[in-house]
């Protein structure tokens, strides 16, 4: 689409013949701005080559919508930790959300008897509340988005466990609303036979990479990271956007743990100590975006996590067991990032 | 043995599709001041990177002393007794001068530091030349820019530089500064140092160098003795053309004050400075750097605390809280320095010059009008005359230093504001820009803009201002009306030489 555009305006610029041109040239893209450009796809075809080498169970129907399917949490949760990531912040306090979004929803319909659709929202409320306290701190007063959202992560981890006594709670009713909850969550669409689930994921990565895109929003919120002070002399106010970064992420992180409690029925204190926080930073930045901020990308960050889901899959069905599992998932990642530096010093020089 | 102390021969070097260096050879002499001028985003820079080893050519060769160097980084480099003190500066800020003068011994040469020698003989160095004011263990970070500067040429020294390249020092040094620094290159040519000299600045080319080689679009135009040439044609080599008038004449049609500063006071740096602007008017601040001008402006405009003072839009008194605030009444500003504060340069072109205006493209959902920003922003890269951008989706970054001032400058432009404080708006522009951002400035007090500009660039002052407030030591001395406004009185006021020149 801008490239459409670049073109227009490059043949009437050039076009006018006596004026001094103002674009030169074609920047011509060397193979190394390529590989550093789609670094993660690229990686992510070889796995995928590699994996139908190596097993036919892996392209199977059945093994993509799982696959697809396993992923959707981490990709809803990694849109907000990547809006985080391109102010220039970090939200390490996303599991203990997750996990405080799915108790909320098990708690209140079981025990306090509100009907689901209450539930949810006041679960994604005060998850979207927690966002705000770590945006507060993080905006507002200064504090580093490191320690205040690790600190978050030990205090909604302790309100967790403090609400559940440490319990696990089925979410069983006969309600038709509940029914229709739980089968969004666990049920396929009847035309493609793709799980419902996707679909809201997808909705949800469309949305933010409109968001990005298309919105003034979006626009100045990854200009916020890039160089916050050049941004605030420009009349932009950055505190505004570093805040909402947090309350996205974690009303994404809540959302997720609602998902989770469609998908599986249930809900688990334990949550807390889930891998989200890790496996969504992780995917962000294979996909792109660095701790500095200012960097990254929707369809990269989607990327970023299927790298790291597909690790999982390829060794589970080649058999491997899980702990070695994890040490391929540091070789991966630190592999991708060396790649990525390698040819950003190259290209420097 | 060859003549030259160090030649470049045949060096190439492109960017993707842009050619940014072509073919280029030049030679500098031992004890020569040799000039490396040409219009901004000509390749001097990057040609100076070449050099140094932090750029690698596509092809081509570098001679030290007659024998093929092999220089590979920026170690080679200086090992090849090369120093370059770029057009940014490449200090570390949270660290003491004397660290940031002798960084490259902490590699190896000792485990332990002992920091009273250190801090001794970085002030040996200092007093040297002329600048033994600067405490050796104070942080780079709080010296203004004109410090960082002498800082960056007592790091070369202190390699034993046998090349010193200078790529635009004096852009961020007041009169008094230059001379100093002046002087001490004359100390270093004599004792056989070659020194490559990047500048806009045509009066120090004439004035120091003893040769001048002229670039134009990636290549050499030629290399002329500097006594065999005069102004007008360097110029012509230059941009490949003859220039007007130097500062464009305009018709001042001065109006109503329309903002009104009163006894500033901030910080350490601005102690009593009150200025006025009028409709249709451009008021220069003028004053030594250092003299509190721009801690004046960032006070007033909310970006640090202002400690006392009143400041009045048309009939009212306002407080502004942040830059957002004053933009939104119609005050834009344009920051000193553009690398860490006028631009984005990781962000595109397209982006940095709507930055401020932004929202005016969203439509009532918030959803922005890609096309019309496309058409908007290729206007004003147009109207700022920007060079050397494959596209406008380049990174700022990729943009010459001078243009990416530009950019700068369209983003103020853009941004709608009608009172506008430009912060050194020319610094490291070429002479064709130069003339151009005046004229720019001149169409902008036509359409009754107010303008401030912070300049120490006398000359620019002189030529520009209807008006300037002159500053001392934080405290705004008097007033200079446009027929008093000559260099003498400017210096008079600004050192307090003399306390009254009517
Ligand atoms: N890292 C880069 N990536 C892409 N293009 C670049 C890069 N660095 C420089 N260029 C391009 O190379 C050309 C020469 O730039 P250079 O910085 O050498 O100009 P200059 O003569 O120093 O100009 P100025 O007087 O404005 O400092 C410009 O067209 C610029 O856009
Ligand atoms: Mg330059």
């Amino acid at each position: 689409m801008s490239t459409e555009n670049e073109k227009q305006m490059k043949s009437t610029e050039t076009g006018s013949a006596g004026e001094t041109t103002l674009l030169v040239g074609e920047r011509k893209m060397t193979l190394s701005t390529f590989i550093l450009k789609y670094n993660a796809l690229i990686i992510l075809v070889i796995m995928i080559a590699a994996a139908s080498l190596m097993s036919p169970l892996f392209l199977t129907w059945n093994n993509v919508v799982n696959v697809l399917r396993q992923q959707t949490g981490y990709i809803v949760i990694a849109m907000g930790m990547l809006m985080c990531l391109l102010t220039g912040g970090i939200d390490l306090s996303v599991a203990s959300v997750v996990a405080f979004g799915s108790i909320l929803v098990t708690t209140l319909v079981m025990i306090q008897g509100y009907g689901i659709i209450p539930a949810i929202l006041i679960a994604l409320a005060l998850c979207a509340f927690v966002g705000c306290i770590n945006g507060f701190l993080v905006a507002y007063l200064g504090m580093a988005p490191f320690i205040v959202t690790l600190a978050m992560s030990f205090g909604v981890q302790g309100v967790v466990y403090i609400i559940t006594k440490g319990m696990n709670t089925m979410l069983t009713s006969n309600e038709a609303l509940v029914q229709l909850f739980l089968r969004f969550g666990q049920n396929n669409d009847p035309v493609f036979q793709l799980p419902w689930r996707i679909y809201l994921t997808a909705a949800i990565v469309v949305f933010f990479w409109f968001i990005l895109k298309y919105t003034a929003f979006g626009r100045l919120m990854a200009a916020t990271g890039s160089n916050p002070v050049a941004v605030t002399l420009a009349g932009i106010n950055i505190k505004k956007y570093r805040f909402m970064a947090f309350v996205i992420c974690s009303f994404l992180a809540g959302l997720a743990g609602v998902l989770m409690v469609a998908g599986n029925g249930s809900s688990s204190p334990a949550t807390t100590g889930g891998d989200y926080a890790m496996v969504a930073i992780a995917g962000t930045i294979l996909g792109g975006a660095d701790l500095g901020g200012g960097k990254g990308s929707v369809p990269f960050t989607v990327v970023g996590i299927f790298i790291m889901g597909l690790i999982n899959n390829i060794m589970n069905i080649n058999s491997v067991p899980a702990y070695p599992q994890w040490c391929v998932k540091a070789v991966v990642i630190l592999l991708a990032i060396f790649m990525r530096s390698v040819i950003n010093a190259r290209n420097s020089r | 043995m060859s003549e030259y102390q160090i030649e470049m021969r045949n060096m190439y070097k492109s960017f993707g599709g842009v050619k940014a260096v072509q073919d280029v050879s030049m030679g500098v002499r031992p004890g020569e001041i040799h000039a490396l001028v040409g219009e901004n985003g000509a390749g001097k820079s990057t040609l100076i990177r070449l050099l140094s080893g932090a750029l690698t050519p596509d092809s081509g060769e570098i001679y030290v002393k007659g024998a093929k160097a092999a220089i590979n980084g920026p170690k080679d480099g200086i090992s090849y007794g090369i120093s370059v003190i770029y057009q940014e500066f490449a200090l570390i800020p949270d660290i003491s001068v004397a660290e940031n003068i002798f960084i490259d011994e902490f590699r190896s040469k000792h485990a332990v530091i002992n920091w009273s020698i250190l801090r001794k003989r970085a002030s040996a160095f200092l007093e040297d030349i002329g600048f033994g004011s600067i405490s050796p263990s104070a942080l780079v970070a709080d010296l203004s820019t004109a410090y960082q500067q002498v800082i960056e040429i007592c790091k070369a020294l202190s390699r034993n530089a046998a090349i010193l390249v200078l790529d635009e020092p004096t852009a961020v040094l007041t009169s008094k500064e230059v001379e100093q620094l002046f002087s001490l290159l004359n100390q270093l040519r004599d004792k056989g140092v070659s020194i490559i000299y990047i500048s806009h600045r045509l009066e120090e080319i004439f004035r120091m160098s003893d040769r001048i080689t002229v670039m134009k679009d990636g290549r050499v135009v030629g290399t002329v003795e500097t006594a065999e040439i005069e102004e007008q044609r360097l110029v012509n080599m230059m941009i490949g053309r003859d220039l007007e008038d130097y500062f464009p004449q305009r018709a001042a049609n001065i109006g109503r004050i329309v903002m009104r500063a009163e006894h500033l006071k901030a910080g350490r740096q601005v102690k009593d400075i009150s200025f006025d602007v009028r409709e249709g008017e451009v008021m220069g601040l003028s004053g030594l750097v250092g003299s509190g001008r721009t801690e004046a402006i960032r006070a007033m405009l909310g970006i640090d605390r202002l400690d006392g003072g009143r400041i009045t839009l048309g009939n009212t008194e306002v407080k502004l809280k942040s830059p957002r605030q004053a933009f939104s009444m119609g005050i834009g500003m344009l920051p000193e320095d553009r690398k860490t504060e006028g631009v984005v340069l990781t962000l595109p072109i397209k982006y940095n010059i709507t930055l401020s205006c932004i929202k005016s493209f969203c439509n009532a959902i918030g959803i922005l009008k890609l096309k019309e920003e496309d058409r908007f922003t290729l206007d004003f890269a147009r109207k700022v005359s920007l060079r050397g951008a494959a596209s406008l989706m380049d990174p700022v970054n990729t943009l010459s230093g001078g243009n990416q001032q530009k950019v700068a400058i369209a983003r103020l432009l853009a941004s709608g504001c009608k009172i506008m404080i430009l912060d050194e708006p020319t610094r490291g522009v070429d002479v064709g820009a130069k003339i151009e951002i005046f004229h720019l400035i001149n169409e902008m007090v036509a359409q009754n803009y107010a303008v401030v500009i912070v300049s120490s660039e006398m000359a620019e002052v002189i030529g520009m201002c209807d008006r300037a407030v002159i500053i001392r030591e934080g405290v705004s001395v008097g007033v200079l009306q446009k027929d008093e406004l000559t260099e003498q009185n400017i210096i008079q006021y600004s050192m307090g030489v003399t306390a009254d020149v009517h």
